[in-house]
């Protein structure tokens, strides 16, 4: 069998599962056989879309059709090159869990009418995303692009009677639209001078924009894209909506559609954009730059959240500011012709990518089954779950111990290499840049702190300590749907922590064609084969353990060629795997002096334990607060009752405020101005019709003037 | 005295106690619970930590967390409140554990006794193993008390029961404690 | 700062106690251990100072009375010295009217188990039965 073939037929067979989807969701009459047709139809495109993904990345040749239309557009088509394979590979492996978990999350419901929409739209929305992945000319790209805005506005707003939706929802449609605004004019800023949609024409016009334009290119595509990624000043809508949603359409959301805005960036960035003439340095800066700021804001405000779901939806933005930072680190290292180092960064940035959409999708999976169970998300409320709900508590462990970068999950490898890509900018002359990638990998370095202490308190609240309310005790265990799909991912986590030497060389792959070299033998040294190379002699024995077993170069990754910082998640594992082995088997050799008995928890001899007198995530994050307060600008109040002060009857009543970011800053301040001129303006509409038809008149005389000159 | 255990659990009791004494002879940490005490047993016992005493210099040290804990020192007769927590405490000490009772109150029920508020010392809530009399104790018989635990020290008093004859004019069998320098009292 | 500590501590010396190394020997007019010197005690003709004095109960006075196989009547007074609540007040030295108790300077008071602070002087008294009447030389406190 021509294993080459099968990539095309996973993309084709992918499209036609969508549409079979929504196809079965219109036709069928059960909601739970909808529910499951629906799904089953997205997993098994899914399954499609990273069979496609994989085997495009193995170097089977690509699949692509193109639909030659009458329209003045021109031709339509789709093709998948290594870009697009990547992402679709993403969207792939995280609408298969997605879609196993909404069979039992939805499992109680049984509004037809409801259901019937959701699973068109579900698949109706996946069909749009793979469309702008695969797209290959503008016109695809943007009226996926809109349909996936819409869609997915639609998705969130599935629970439409409750008006906190409804608001949060419509915010995300307006700052997206507000985004398409920004790509289109990039887009026709191209169109102007290549003639054509296509984008390999669109690549090729790039190279005679005068710098100016192309600055205006990027500024336009870098804002625009960044709405839908939500960086910073454009984040408002993140974290409204992501809570706002059903938790797997928050997991899709979080995962894969904010990921399409770094998509955009990047086939802009470094595709049309592409090659060291074109990118002057302080391209690069401005991304890093804002990467790093939206990255440390955005784990501030994960850290005193007390919605679950805000926590993560602040935590999306960070990581979304991080990936920024890996890919801002790339142009600068082009700019300045170091593409060894570039490379290294733009791998980064990808697997950043992936990471992210693994742990962050299993993050949002594992708080909509504290939902499903509790009926709540706020922190206060939560407590004990670990017990009650063993899976869903050690998804969410193993997800917060990836996203704080713990060896050996998989956010470590991409933290780490970008801290010390970061840390190779001495190779750089400029000094002025020099100091901006050094303050920038500082935040960076400082948001991973937080980021541990963010994590930390929201898996101790929730899933540590007591229950806090009557909602926590009855919590049960979620439907085997939910705990499998969670079990994958989280699985998933472990599994590119421990093989990044896997991944590396795939996403060499994509990186190679846009920087003109493969950096694979620097990052992953072949230690495998009999000529090893110049390497220390421990790092050429250790490096040589399971050789001929496995096929990839080696299991030692060095993330900065010229240092040799190296390190090896793989033997590390082992070795967490040795040593825990050894210290049970120490312990059940040692004989102990005493009896084994089985006790209370020591919490010095109180009565009795209650959860009022657990840690509550405010005391947790109140050292935070405090620090920060210049940029949080928070407002605390405390009333005390009459008797309160002196021990009798009485309550004490301490309210903390914490606004968004940039609301009282940025949004108001602008809405006032813009308030202002609307209300000004609003003299033109006055209701007259006679006034209307002057209008008209005076224009078309304008008109016909000018036509004239 | 009656010996309720036969031979061979004695001497597995004192093979298992000389073991304890091996493992905590030159380190001991002591967690102290005050089950009602008046406070006089504490200051005399807050006294090892000074300079003059110091009983650091023995090896023995004064922990919080009963986690941690070799020996739990009481004082007070227990008293209602106190004994939930007292118990809990012994049950939060990892095995081997030691219970020195300080004080007349934790030994007997002191000046207190047997009440509706409290129990008549220690030993009626905990097994205890060494009981240091004293009210309070000074931190020397403190000191003798802790090293007696830990068998780096000898116990001076012996309960005895003498029989006295009408005639008097038998002596009996030494007086007193051996050793100790006794001043004639008027 | 530093160096007037440093300065006083080394004119002072080392002042920590040698216990247990070296027996320390405590003040004049220390109150430790006190001890009965039963052949001067009079509790089995009647006195009853050092129970009647004695606040947490540590002396107390019982009348055991047996039976001799041969038919007589036997009783005998026990005088208990219980270290276990003795606060060493000194009182019964005080009270005592031939000076058996003496309040002597021993401190090493510790014991593993509780019979072991129990001193018990029993006066065999062979007299008739009717010099036993069952009196509780307590008054009434627990014994």
């Amino acid at each position: 069998m021509n294993w080459s073939l099968l990539p095309g037929v996973a993309f084709w067979a992918m499209l036609t599962m969508y549409i079979l989807g929504i196809v079965l969701s219109l036709l069928l009459q059960q909601a739970r056989t909808i529910t499951i047709a629906a799904a089953l139809c997205v997993a098994l495109g899914g399954s499609g879309a990273l069979i496609a993904g994989i085997g495009v990345l193995s170097g089977a040749p690509p699949p692509g059709a193109a639909l030659q239309t009458n329209l003045p557009f021109g031709a339509l088509s789709l093709h998948l090159d290594m870009l697009s394979a990547f992402f679709l590979a993403v969207i792939g492996l995280i609408s298969i869990p997605v879609a196993v978990y909404s069979i039992g999350y939805l499992g109680h419901s049984t509004e037809v009418r409801r259901l019937r929409t959701f699973g068109l739209l579900f698949n109706l929305l996946l069909l749009s995303l793979v469309l702008i992945i695969a797209a290959a000319d503008a016109i695809v790209f943007l009226m996926a692009w809109e349909a996936m805005a819409f869609l997915s506005y639609m998705m969130v707003n599935f629970d439409y009677e409750d008006p906190h939706v409804v608001r949060s929802s419509f915010l995300m449609l307006a700052v997206s639209e507000l985004g398409t605004i920004g790509i289109l004019v990039a887009f026709l800023l191209l169109y102007q001078i290549a003639g054509s949609f296509g984008f390999s024409a669109l690549r090729g016009a790039a190279a005679s924009l005068s710098l100016p334009l192309r600055s205006a290119v990027f500024l336009l595509a870098f804002f625009g894209f960044g709405a839908k990624a939500g960086i910073l000043p454009l984040q408002l809508w993140l974290p409204e909506a992501h809570p706002a949603a059903p938790s797997h359409i928050s997991a899709l959301l979080s995962a894969v559609i904010i990921k399409l805005g770094i998509y955009g960036m990047l086939r802009f960035l470094f595709d049309f954009l592409g090659g060291p003439a074109i990118a002057p340095p302080w391209w690069g800066l401005i991304i890093l730059s804002v990467g790093a700021l939206t990255a440390l804001v955005g784990i501030l405000y994960s850290v005193v959240q007390h919605d679950l779901k805000r926590v993560l939806a602040y935590s999306s933005i960070e990581n979304i500011g991080i990936i920024l930072a890996g890919l801002g680190a790339a142009l600068t290292f082009r700019a300045y012709h170091l593409t060894a180092l570039a490379a290294i960064a733009a791998i980064v940035t990808l697997y950043h990518v992936l990471n992210h959409a693994v742990y962050k999708g299993l993050l949002f999976l594992c708080a909509g089954s504290v939902q499903h169970a509790t009926g709540t998300r706020d922190l206060a409320k939560l407590g004990g779950l670990l017990r009650l709900m063993p899976i869903t508590g050690l998804c969410f462990i193993v997800a917060a111990l990836s996203i704080s970068a713990v060896p050996p999950f998989n956010g470590y490898i991409s933290e780490w290499m970008l801290l010390e890509t970061l840390l190779q900018s001495f190779a750089i002359p400029d000094t002025l840049t020099k100091v901006i990638i050094a303050i920038s990998g500082a935040l960076l370095a400082l948001t991973a702190g937080i980021a541990v202490t963010a994590f930390v308190r929201a898996t101790g609240v929730s899933f540590l300590a007591l229950p806090r309310s009557k909602e926590a005790t009855e919590a049960r265990e979620s439907p085997l749907s939910m705990r499998v799909a969670m079990g994958f991912l989280a699985f998933c986590c472990l599994a590119l922590g421990v093989l990044p030497t896997f991944v590396i060389p795939v996403l060499d792959r994509i990186t190679t064609p846009l920087f003109g070299q493969s950096v694979l033998n620097q990052v992953v040294p072949p230690l495998f084969t009999n000529h090893p190379g110049n390497y220390q002699l421990l790092v050429t024995i250790g490096g040589g353990l399971f050789s001929g077993w496995l096929p990839v170069n080696g299991l030692v990754v060095i993330a900065a060629p010229a240092f040799s910082t190296i390190d090896s998640p793989s033997y590390l594992f082992l070795a967490e795997l040795l040593l825990i082995g050894i210290v049970l088997l120490a312990l059940r050799l040692i004989r102990p002096l005493g009896s084994r008995r089985v006790g209370r928890v020591w919490a010095g001899g109180i009565p009795r334990f209650a959860a009022s007198m657990t840690y509550t995530g405010m005391a947790y994050s109140n050292p935070i607060r405090i620090i920060f307060n210049a940029l949080f600008r928070s407002r605390v109040s405390s009333e005390s009752s009459a008797g309160a002060a002196r021990y009798r009857e009485g309550r004490i009543t301490y309210q903390q405020e914490i606004p968004p970011p940039f609301e009282r800053s940025l949004y108001q301040p602008l809405l006032r101005f813009w308030g202002g001129i609307t209300r000004r303006a609003r003299f033109i509409q006055s209701g007259n019709i006679n006034q209307y038809i002057a209008y008209i008149f005076v224009i078309v005389l304008i008109v016909l003037i000018l036509r004239a000159i | 005295m009656e010996d309720p255990l036969d031979e061979a659990t004695r001497e597995a009791a004192a093979r298992l106690n000389e073991r304890v004494q091996r493992l905590f002879r030159h380190s001991l940490h002591i967690r102290h619970v005050d089950a009602g005490s008046c406070n006089a047993c504490e200051s005399e016992i807050k006294l090892l930590l000074n300079p003059y005493y110091d009983v650091q210099r023995l090896g023995i040290f004064f922990t919080t967390s009963p986690r941690h804990a070799d020996l739990l020192l009481v004082t007070g007769p227990v008293t209602r409140a106190m004994e939930d927590p007292l118990r809990q405490t012994y049950d939060a000490m990892p095995d081997p554990r030691l219970v020195v009772a300080v004080g007349a109150c934790a030994c007997s029920g002191g000046i207190f006794g047997a009440s509706a508020f409290a129990r008549a010392g220690v030993a009626e809530v905990l097994p205890v193993d060494v009981f240091i009399p004293g009210c309070p104790p000074s931190p020397l018989t403190l000191i003798h008390g802790l090293l007696l635990a830990l068998g780096r020290a000898e116990q001076r008093v012996h309960g005895r029961v003498q029989r006295v004859r009408e005639d008097r004019l038998l002596q009996m069998f030494s007086l007193g404690a051996g050793g100790t320098r006794e001043k004639e009292r008027g | 700062m530093v160096f007037s500590w440093v300065r006083k501590g080394l004119r002072t010396g080392v002042l920590t106690t040698r216990y247990p190394a070296v027996h320390e020997q405590m003040p004049e007019g220390f109150r430790g251990k006190p001890v009965l010197d039963a052949n001067r005690c009079l509790s089995d003709r009647g006195c009853d100072a050092c129970v009647q004095v004695c606040l947490p109960s540590a002396l107390e006075l019982k009348q055991v009375a047996y039976n001799d196989d041969g038919g007589g009547s036997f009783g005998e007074w026990q005088l208990t010295l219980d270290y276990a609540r003795c606060i060493a007040c000194g009182l019964c030295v005080t009270a005592c009217p031939t000076g058996a108790l003496r309040m002597t300077d021993d401190y090493e008071l510790a014991a593993r188990h509780r019979e072991d602070l129990r001193v018990v002087n029993m006066f065999e008294v062979p007299t008739m039965l009717d010099n036993l009447n069952g009196r509780e030389k307590n008054n009434g406190r627990p014994a």
